[in-house]
């Protein structure tokens, strides 16, 4: 079948049609049909953002399963953290507590970082899945005390974010940044247990509170005894040293009971802590758990009204079901499943693509990515980070401070009458360029905190140049670059206003003597319109 | 635009009903759909209603202080507040306010704030995420039985029935923020837009493209472009309206600074006082969740509630709305009678204020929380079923027909409202026996 046809075409009468005829029961089964433009960048589109010109092309012109092998490889020599973060790692002369230290500062320059290996990131799902996990065990850097625990609680998520997951929750359990947000550090045994952690433990990352059908997976006397097995973690105080846990730090030595299984009490916690995940991911449920927020990241969710919705019985049965026993069976890795399910006959069903709404960091993030030509570096760089960064937050999404517990509210409520207007205003400035204010620290022992300031713009006219129509089919070069950009294809009615925009009342003739003045003006109201089309917010 | 002018047209020759109709049982009248939908057109109303969210689950026993049990003090030897420092209440010797709560207080003393203690529900949750859905949606069963709607987009839902095909003239709801609660869902989507400044939400909407009338196709990616296209039109729509209502007044009470629910606050008092007719507006407050060092997040976060509303109510006064505007706050629970060291787990029921010109201030209702008779050795049990609380709110407020509650909470409210009011508003008597699936006894 010729997906690209109908895809492309922008006829929304036939692709209702294409996908009446696609509309078969979803299934895992490997993805047999035509590997193209369409299906490689809806692949991309959902794991790395959105791809550059050039990775779309070499894509499209490798196979599926060797674009998801590349995805599945974790990301290597990746920029290091910024220069102020390793010096207070590193030097033993800054105290955790060191008041020359602004907070908002320091999580500013830790989310350029952040949203520049999104950037520049390649052809891997290593970032797209610490954001995963940086929402699946959501801490806000507000409620945790050191700024170094949210730096090296993200570097554990990047660590494991292919790898175990099993072993990525006990480590998590017992992170610093976790211990804190979620007030572990304060469970002690008797009358000081806290409940907080074994809550969210089993509610939020591992079983989930119900299954499917509404069936509560444990009860509150479950989150006692766990928080009871869970006693004790702690850092004692000193911030540079490891956790320890025992009957001396606060554990409770008697036996523990959770889903009706006994955990052995003793004087040491780490055994307990691995027996309760033994039992908690003994239960079927907690692979389904997982495995159903994984497949709404990034396949695809019903629309709900309140976001208790579940999912639909047919995906629950033919993918959620047995994904989750894949999931068991492989001994909880995470790439296992990502690759059954990225390769999948579902995850290529035209109904499934550009049916997501994009976050905020997927939207703006992703602006710069499909628009760059090169890896961006230096002043350039800094700028452009600076002013995601700070739009990403104004439009819900702040990086390491995540509103609750239960971390983000993906899908429609990304989507509102304040952040729709906003979203286009945000890709309109970064286009026609915007002012960026950044405050450094480099060493505010000795320099204090300096103050720069330039400005962020995306280069439109070297991505124009990638395509071949740039030269002198300017009609066909706005056609090309929605198809580059929108996943949603646009209609004819649409595409006549692209190519309104970018020929501004002239004839397509003159476009190839137009001046680069001219051409880059013009093309920012191209790149402009599409952006501010519904389609633009989907993948 | 044409949707607008029809509703506007239609409000406009009902102006002399609610005089008419004032007084008259309501039950009668609303029999038929068109009386009724002149009647809302009509009521298209001077009176809103202000939603302040409690995130996190606040911690009732130390906000509305049981002084004088010893209970209270046993259960909690590190985070007790001591009776010397909590706040007196006038007329209430058995309760007193947490002590950063001077301007509620005053309120309460004045008159002008009631204050409902022991709001729960029986099958509560102690899950935030379940927690905030069930009073959300008013949802008092188990999961199976679970609404997938909120209260207010239901009670909307009813008012505007055709929204949003036909929108009225101003946004049904507004929430200050950069996305909309589930509270506002109906099953015709969000009954609420949002914003988080007028002025930048019309530079931002009149900045942009316009309207977009394009259909996508009722297929998975066909409903989320068709989703989204129309928040884009809301947007436009309602731009200019929010524009001219935050221009026409300006605030004359000073609202504390640093506060982003003083702010808000500000702005729904400008709106409402510039003419904008929107029934509910929302606003929310995080950090409740106080496991840990509760006595001093818990009294920031209290002092920062108790300072807005002062200053808003202040405000509504000076600007001459006082009558018109009544608000109220709720929560995803309370917390655990027992500390467990500097804070509290999730609990259960809790306290809640209602304030306002037209409230009967300087009454608590639900009685003392029984700090002998714990649920499960630990809760409180409650006195007041949540969608009560709700239903004696909106109620009287919105001159709401007993039939129409029943529909708004299906699942069960109170045999009779909380009198919240000083003038009982007319139409509002008795729920009649048996349209209530669970009876439930107050005080």
């Amino acid at each position: 079948m010729d997906r690209r046809s109908f895809l492309t075409g922008g006829n929304h009468t036939s692709q209702a049609a294409g996908s009446k005829r696609l509309a078969v029961a979803p299934s895992l089964a490997p993805y047999s049909g035509t590997w193209d433009r369409t299906t490689a960048a809806h692949l991309l589109r959902r794991t790395i953002l959105a791809p550059t010109v050039q990775e779309l092309q070499s894509a499209a012109d490798s196979s599926m399963s060797a674009v998801v092998d590349q995805l599945l490889t974790p990301a290597k020599n990746l920029p290091g953290p910024p220069r102020f973060v390793n010096e207070w790692l590193n030097a033993s002369i800054l105290p955790w507590n060191f008041t020359g230290i602004n907070p908002g500062v320091f999580y500013n320059e830790l989310r350029r970082w952040w949203c520049g290996l999104m950037l520049n990131g390649g052809i891997s799902l290593t970032e797209r899945m610490t954001l995963f996990w940086h929402n699946h065990f959501a801490t806000n850097e507000g409620a945790v005390q050191d700024g170094r625990f949210i730096y090296q609680h993200n570097q554990l998520l990047r660590q494991y974010s292919l790898g175990n997951f099993k072993e990525l929750v006990r480590r998590v359990t017992i992170d610093k940044a976790m211990l804190d947000f979620l007030d572990g550090r304060y469970n002690k045994s008797d009358y000081r247990l806290q409940e907080n952690y074994a809550r969210e433990l089993q509610e939020l990352f591992t079983i989930g509170i119900a299954d499917n059908n509404g069936n509560p997976n444990y009860t509150q006397q479950d989150v006692v005894e766990a928080a009871r097995a869970l006693t004790g973690w702690d850092w004692l105080g000193d911030h540079n040293a490891g956790v320890v846990c025992n009957a001396l730090t606060g554990h409770d030595i008697k036996n523990k009971t959770v889903y009706g299984k006994t955990i052995t009490g003793g004087i040491e916690g780490a055994p307990e802590l691995a027996e309760l995940l033994n039992i908690i991911f003994e239960k079927e449920e907690t692979a389904r758990y997982v495995i159903r927020k994984l497949y709404r990241f990034f396949v695809y969710t019903e629309a709900p009204l309140t976001p208790v919705t579940p999912i639909s019985s047919e995906v629950e049965e033919n993918i959620i079901a047995p994904l989750a026993t894949q999931f068991r069976q492989s001994g909880w890795e995470i790439s296992t499943v990502l690759r059954t399910l990225l390769s999948s006959q579902h995850f290529y069903d035209s109904e499934i693509i550009a049916a997501q709404i994009k976050s905020p960091v997927d939207h703006l993030v992703g602006t710069a990515r499909a628009l760059r030509t090169a890896i961006i570096t230096g002043e350039p760089f800094d700028y452009l980070m600076q002013a995601i960064q700070i739009r990403a937050t104004k439009l819900g999404m702040e990086l390491f401070a995540a509103p609750g517990v239960q971390g983000w509210q993906f899908y429609r409520p990304w989507i509102s009458t304040s952040t729709l207007p906003q979203r286009r205003a945000d890709t309109d400035a970064l286009l026609d360029g915007t002012a960026a204010n950044i405050v450094d620290m480099l060493n505010p022992i000795f320099t204090g905190p300096i103050y720069r300031n330039g400005q962020a713009k995306l280069n439109v006219l070297a991505y124009a140049k990638q395509f071949a129509s740039f030269a002198d089919d300017p009609e066909q070069l706005a056609a090309d670059i929605a198809q580059h950009l929108l996943a949603y294809p646009a209609s004819q009615k649409t595409l006549g206003k692209f190519r309104d925009a970018l020929l501004q009342g002239q004839p397509a003739y003159e476009w190839a003597g137009a001046s680069e003045q001219v051409k880059e003006t013009r093309l920012r109201a191209l790149l402009k319109t599409v952006m501010r089309t519904p389609n633009y917010q989907l993948m | 635009m044409k949707r607008r002018s029809f509703l506007k047209s239609a409000a406009g020759t009902a102006v002399t009903l609610p005089l008419a109709l004032n007084g008259l049982n309501f039950t009668l009248l609303a029999r038929t759909p068109q009386v009724e939908r002149l009647l809302r057109a009509a009521a298209e109303s001077d009176k809103a209603l202000v939603i302040i969210q409690l995130e996190g689950g606040n911690d009732g026993l130390n906000t509305l202080i049981p002084v004088d049990d010893s209970n209270y003090y046993a259960f909690r030897p590190n985070i007790g507040i001591a009776k010397e420092t909590a706040l007196p209440l006038d007329g209430n010797p058995l309760l007193r306010l947490h002590p950063a709560m001077s301007g509620m207080q005053q309120m309460f003393n004045d008159g002008r704030m009631a204050i409902l203690d022991n709001v729960g529900y029986e099958r509560n949750s102690f899950s935030h995420f379940e927690g905030t859905e069930n009073w959300n949606t008013a949802s008092i069963a188990d999961f199976s039985q679970r609404l997938q709607t909120g209260w207010v987009g239901r009670f909307l839902a009813e008012e505007f029935p055709d929204y949003p095909d036909i929108l009225p003239k101003d946004p049904p709801a507004v929430q200050i923020s950069a996305a909309v609660s589930s509270i506002f869902s109906s099953s015709s989507g969000s009954m609420a837009i949002s914003l988080t400044d007028p002025a930048e939400f019309y530079a931002l909407v009149n900045g942009g493209p316009a309207a977009d009338d394009e259909q996508g196709p009722d297929t998975k990616s066909g409903r989320e472009f068709n989703y989204i296209a129309s928040i884009g039109n809301q947007a436009l729509d309602y731009s200019e309206s929010i524009r001219r209502a935050a221009e026409k007044a300006t605030n004359k009470a000073t609202y504390p600074a640093e506060s982003a629910l003083a702010a808000s606050l500000a702005i729904i008092a400008r709106l409402i006082a510039g003419g904008l007719q929107t029934r509910v507006f929302m606003v929310k407050l995080g950090g409740f969740d106080t496991h840990a060092n509760q006595l001093t997040r818990q009294a920031e976060l209290l002092k920062e509630l108790s300072e807005a509303i002062a200053a808003f109510m202040q405000d509504l006064g000076q600007l001459g709305i006082l009558e018109r505007v009544v608000g109220m706050t709720y929560s995803e629970f309370g917390r655990r009678v027992r500390q467990n060291g500097g804070g509290t787990d999730h609990g259960t029921a809790s306290a809640h204020f209602v304030f306002g010109g037209l409230v009967a201030g300087g009454a608590i209702h639900g009685g003392l929380p029984n700090l002998s008779d714990l649920a499960g050795g630990a809760n409180l049990k409650h006195a007041i079923n949540f969608p009560c609380y709700y239903a004696s709110v909106i109620g009287p407020l919105f001159n709401i027909p007993p039939s129409k509650l029943g529909s708004i909470f299906p699942l069960g409210l109170c045999s009779t409202l909380i009198p919240l009011y000083n003038q009982q508003p007319t139409g509002v008597e008795e729920i009649p026996d048996g349209t209530i699936p669970q009876q439930m006894n107050l005080q």
